[in-house]
């Protein structure tokens, strides 16, 4: 049992560590299309025979357009990749086309990161059984290239769209109604809580539904959430740098390098920089980031910040309402996050000492 | 003993690393030879080569994420998450040398 729980683990790490990669170059390219090109930079080129035929790459706009264009389907196969990163850890190369394919339906289908997850265990655990389909020899060559991408695409597809795509995108619309309902009341209360469940699981599925909530309601004009979610996906990487400067010695030297990774990462409105600290220490770096970024998100709505642009980091701060107050919660929010994970944070010194204590554990060895 | 070691981290930029360090400075301090190949977001580096495998007395894989067993057909295979590393490197070499007898 104890086996089985770490590798679902190991299958959900995989696939995240392939999506890095992914989100951060989404995440830069669009914040640098916004920064140069305007935040409406998305709409400046209209769709002709295909998206790109009226685009003129060589002027100023179009040239930004571009780049904001290769970041935004860069963030659109984010889950795609996760996905199939996930069912290529379980069944290995058979995973990846069911993996993308299904992946990518589901972020269009609104299930998201939450489906695309689901799915992968389910594409997973029918790829190996296919692997144990008992056929006649002229065609097993034909196994690898044709039955399974297509028989486990369809299969799995299927049951996402039959079984699973409704009742997900369901869950999601509830939380994200939640979300909107909040609205009514204080704004700080519907910033606090945008920002901390940005700060949550940082770009996982309660990251990703609270982002949506709030470009819903950016499309109904009200551009406050916006603003919220902005921030309190950005302070979450910007803490942890701070706290590493608060408390140098308690890090190591390859954690202090990743945290200046992350700084320029939180810049850019890219949660996912804090990742290899969260997956480290969840316990205490979780509510470090939940609590800072709800602070900020509290904050900024409350003293009326807005964001007409869906991402950007710090690039759109510019042109967002009282973007003033938008920097004095980001740096409060930041502040809050880093010296709450540097007062938790454990000392080296006692992790050292940990080492030859921590001694009964058990590991099997097993011939290959 | 000769110790062949794969480390490999979710994010694949800092305890693939660190976790690398500390199996080699808890191996010198037990007497044991030992290669480690990171499998971080830059690929892999310092990678096992057949003969590595072929001298080995065992093959050690921390990991957080899949990583590919199919070079060590018939090898001892130890799999532990990289956070037992992290926490007692020597701990899990000298369990290695009890479970293996020597």
């Amino acid at each position: 049992m104890a086996r089985q729980k770490l590798d679902i683990k190991k299958h959900v790490m995989t696939g995240i560590s392939y999506m890095i990669p992914i989100v951060v170059c989404g995440g830069i390219l669009c914040a640098l299309a916004k920064g140069f090109g305007g935040y409406d930079i998305g709409s400046a080129v209209e769709a002709g025979a295909t998206p790109f035929t009226n685009l003129n790459p060589f002027s100023w706009i179009g040239f930004w357009w571009g780049v904001n264009k290769l970041g935004s389907i860069a963030m659109d196969f984010a889950v795609a990749v996760m996905t199939a990163g996930v069912a290529y850890s379980i069944a290995g190369r058979p995973g990846i086309v069911p993996g993308i394919v299904i992946g990518y339906c589901s972020s269009q289908s609104k299930a998201g990161f939450l489906g695309g997850l689901l799915m992968a265990f389910i594409i997973g655990s029918f790829v190996n059984w296919m692997k144990t389909w008992k056929l006649p020899k002229w065609c097993v060559g034909l196994m690898p290239v044709m039955f399974i991408p297509v028989i486990s695409t369809v299969v799995c597809g299927m049951i996402f769209l039959c079984v699973f795509s409704i009742p997900l995108s369901f869950v999601m619309n509830v939380f994200q109604q939640w979300i909107i309902s909040l609205n009514g009341g204080a704004k700080a209360v519907i910033g606090g809580v945008i920002g901390a469940c940005m700060g949550f699981d940082m770009g996982g599925p309660i990251n990703k539904t609270a982002s949506m909530a709030a470009n819903a309601l950016g499309t109904d004009g009200i551009n406050g959430p916006m603003a919220a979610k902005i921030i309190g996906g950005m302070t979450p990487p910007i803490g942890i740098f701070i706290a590493t400067l608060l408390r140098k010695n308690r890090f190591s030297k390859v954690e202090l390098d990743t945290a200046k990774t992350a700084l320029p990462m939180g810049l850019c409105f890219i949660t996912e920089g804090v990742l290899p600290f969260a997956a480290a220490d969840p316990a205490r770096v979780i509510p470090s980031s939940m609590i800072g970024s709800a602070v900020a998100g509290a904050i900024a709505v409350g003293m009326g910040c807005e964001s007409v642009a869906g991402h950007g980091g710090i690039f759109v701060v510019p042109m967002m309402k009282n973007p003033l107050w938008f920097l004095i919660a980001l740096v409060i929010g930041s502040v809050v996050t880093g010296v709450i994970y540097a007062f938790l944070k454990q000392p080296l010194d006692e992790q050292v000492e940990k080492e030859e204590e921590e001694l009964d554990f058990d590991l099997d060895i097993n011939i290959q | 003993m000769k110790i062949l070691a794969i480390t490999a981290c979710t994010a694949g930029i800092a305890h693939t690393y660190i976790a690398k360090e500390k199996l080699e400075n808890a191996a010198k301090e037990l007497g044991d030879h030992i290669k480690v190949e990171t499998q971080g977001s830059i690929g892999v580096e310092n990678e096992l080569t057949p003969e590595d495998i072929r001298e080995a007395d065992v093959i050690l894989i921390s990991a957080d994420i899949r990583v590919s067993k199919d070079r060590f057909t018939g090898k001892p295979v130890v799999e532990i998450p990289i956070s037992m590393v992290m926490k007692s490197p020597k701990g899990v070499i000298s369990k290695i040398h009890e479970k293996m007898g020597k």
